[in-house]
């Protein structure tokens, strides 16, 4: 008896979505890289719990010494354990790119997927949006949120008595302005895309056979598109992690002590060449993750193709 | 009509309109940030003050104001500097922009020469060691942001070897390290955009007929899959080169460069208006002006999207 390769069978399922996983676990590589991100985000988010160090607290007798049997890492200008530091700044620079990313994705994908499905005149309207909201000075953007939002809720905050609350709103206006910017070339390029597979044959036939715009959209489109879309997603988050810095930088977002990996690596390269353990470390952490993340989004492309069996 | 002529001359006239709603969003948005231009450095007398004011047409209607900026718009007139005493915005972007449009232009050239290339080398054998190593090395420039490479690549090149001039615009060779730096970044997400979207092209229907027409690989790959996996490429690139080539603050700021990037974070900090204004006006028509030349790329290379 002939049995039935599971891989070409899966392919004829009723959701694309079946078997992604099961192809996902024999891209070795990208495996590897998933224990790897799993493991950098359970260090940030338990690491700090265990370590002698707060990463606040400032040694200013010590001063920045390079790593030693004490700090591993050694320490910073203001004599604060680098490693402890580094852990705190990946909870804030993880949640921060997986946070803005998702949002990005669920706008971008969804703005795109409509205007290049829709095509004609609602696409022009959409995409002429777009490119007002992208040529529009998102610096000003920035400090206006900050002086129109920040500043009177954190004063209404603070006069209610819920201080310890600003924090928190501060990382949501943040997530907000980083959100707001860089949906609109995710938009683009599905868009792009959508508007080319709009003209092939499967979708062509799924409009005959009478198939809702909605289903068309989320049954055929969708899985189409999520190869693109995951990588996007992976080049969005180093880029979003880096934005924070930059925000942060102009007074709105993560405010010292808290500090972020964008944060530590900009501090290292300004000293990089008196204390180069400062770059280093936040340096290898962010590549090593990015690394990772590439090849996890390359294992995870692979998977949701929905030709994927074809190609071999 | 051909339909594609018609397509571009209608979507170059729907730039007028999405101008007209930037300049008049920027107007807006610029005279909501607090504080004036002159409520800086030096502490003016109320008569002082009020004399700036009038000078410039500050003290006028909001509406007044808008008039006038637009009728000076029309005209190509960004209206006088208020912190470059003397200079007009015309005459200070006529300055900075040809140099942040050179550097914008050689950076780019790296992103699509590195990125381009890497990402269609690896796209042609996926998960062999070639593509591995090519996709690492188009990560260097994410991995080391341009605040980081800058340094750097002056340390190495510049102060410990000696080849290049640390800062400055003077010789060819103050190009390469301020070229290389901004372009590899954009190299990483091209080349990643363009290996994924060629591996998905690869599978679809038309390619396998291609092929079963007894095409050889390579046209197959050349002709049939990179012409349709440019497209999110195009619909990425032209926005980014529009940004890279109007200026690139941290780069002009690491190297010292004498462009609209720096002009335009200082015009944020001290309000001045007209320069933010013209800034922003200057990226806007560059912007709209390279998203139509991608439109009429895309549509070009899949003219099946203009007949729905």
């Amino acid at each position: 008896m002939i049995k039935p390769n599971p891989a070409t069978t899966s392919t004829h399922a009723s959701t694309p979505w079946g078997n992604a996983w099961r192809r996902f676990l024999t891209h070795r590589l990208a495996l590897v890289c998933l224990i790897f991100l799993g493991a950098v985000a359970l260090a940030c988010v338990f690491g700090p719990l265990f370590s002698s160090y707060a990463f606040a607290d400032q040694n200013l007798v010590l001063g920045p010494t390079p790593p030693s049997a004490a700090h591993w890492l050694g320490t910073d200008v203001l004599g604060r354990d680098e490693l402890a530091r580094l852990l705190v700044g990946g909870r804030v620079s993880l949640s921060v790119g997986l946070l803005a990313t998702s949002i990005v994705l669920i706008i971008g994908v969804s703005y795109g997927m409509v205007a290049g499905y829709a095509g004609g005149r609602l696409d022009r309207l959409m995409m002429r949006i777009v490119d007002i909201l992208y040529a529009l000075p998102f610096t000003v953007f920035i400090i206006l949120l900050m002086v129109l939002v920040n500043e009177p809720v954190q004063t209404a905050l603070t006069k209610m008595g819920h201080a310890n609350w600003a924090p928190k709103v501060q990382l949501g206006l943040l997530l907000l302005a980083i959100g707001a910017f860089e949906w609109l070339n995710m938009a683009r390029v599905i868009r792009a895309r959508t508007l080319e597979l709009k003209s092939l044959a499967f979708v062509e036939a799924a409009r005959a056979l009478g198939r809702r715009p909605g289903k068309i959209l989320w049954l055929h489109l969708l899985p189409n598109l999520a190869g693109l879309i995951v990588v996007y997603a992976t080049l969005c988050i180093p880029s979003v992690i880096l934005l924070e810095s930059f925000i942060s930088f102009l007074g709105l977002g993560v405010q010292a002590p808290l500090t972020s990996w964008g944060d530590l690596i900009k501090q290292g390269a300004d000293n990089m060449e008196e204390y180069p353990w400062l770059l280093l470390y936040p340096s290898i952490l962010f590549s090593l993750t990015l690394f990772a993340l590439n090849f996890v989004g390359d294992g995870l492309r692979d998977a949701l193709d929905p030709r994927a069996d074809k190609a071999r | 009509m051909p339909p594609l002529l018609r397509h571009a001359l209608i979507r170059l006239l729907e730039i007028v309109p999405v101008l007209w709603v930037v300049a008049t969003i920027t107007f807006l948005l610029a005279r909501c940030v607090p504080g004036g231009p002159f409520d800086r450095d030096h502490v003016l007398t109320p008569q002082a003050a009020a004399e700036n004011n009038a000078y410039y047409g500050l003290d006028q209607p909001l509406y007044v104001q808008y008039i006038q900026y637009l009728s000076n718009l029309l005209h190509g007139d960004l209206g006088p500097s208020y912190q470059h005493a003397g200079w007009t915005v015309n005459e200070l972007l006529a300055q900075k922009a040809p140099v942040s449009a050179e550097l914008g232009l050689w950076a780019s050239l790296v992103a699509m020469v590195v990125g381009l290339g890497v990402g269609a080398l690896a796209a042609m054998r996926p998960r062999s060691w070639s593509d591995y190593g090519l996709m690492s090395f188009a990560m260097v420039g994410i991995c080391l942001p341009t605040f980081v490479l800058g340094p750097i690549l002056i340390l190495l090149f510049g102060l410990k070897w000696n080849l290049v001039n640390v800062t400055g615009w003077f010789t060819a060779s103050d190009r390469i390290l301020p070229s290389l730096v901004l372009g590899l970044y954009y190299a990483a997400y091209l080349a990643r955009l363009l290996r994924g979207s060629m591996l998905e092209v690869r599978t679809q229907d038309f390619v396998r007929t291609a092929r079963a027409k007894g095409n050889s690989d390579r046209r197959v790959i050349l002709v049939h899959v990179l012409r349709n996996a440019l497209t999110p490429v195009i619909a990425y690139l032209a926005p980014t080169m529009a940004g890279l080539v109007t200026g690139s603050f941290v780069v002009e700021t690491v190297f010292q460069i004498p462009g609209i990037g720096r002009l335009f974070v200082e015009a944020v900090q001290v309000h001045e208006y007209p320069l933010l204004i013209g800034v922003t006006m200057l990226f806007a028509a560059v912007l709209l002006l390279f998203n139509w030349v991608a439109d009429l790329l895309m549509t070009a290379l899949n003219p099946k999207v203009l007949h729905d």
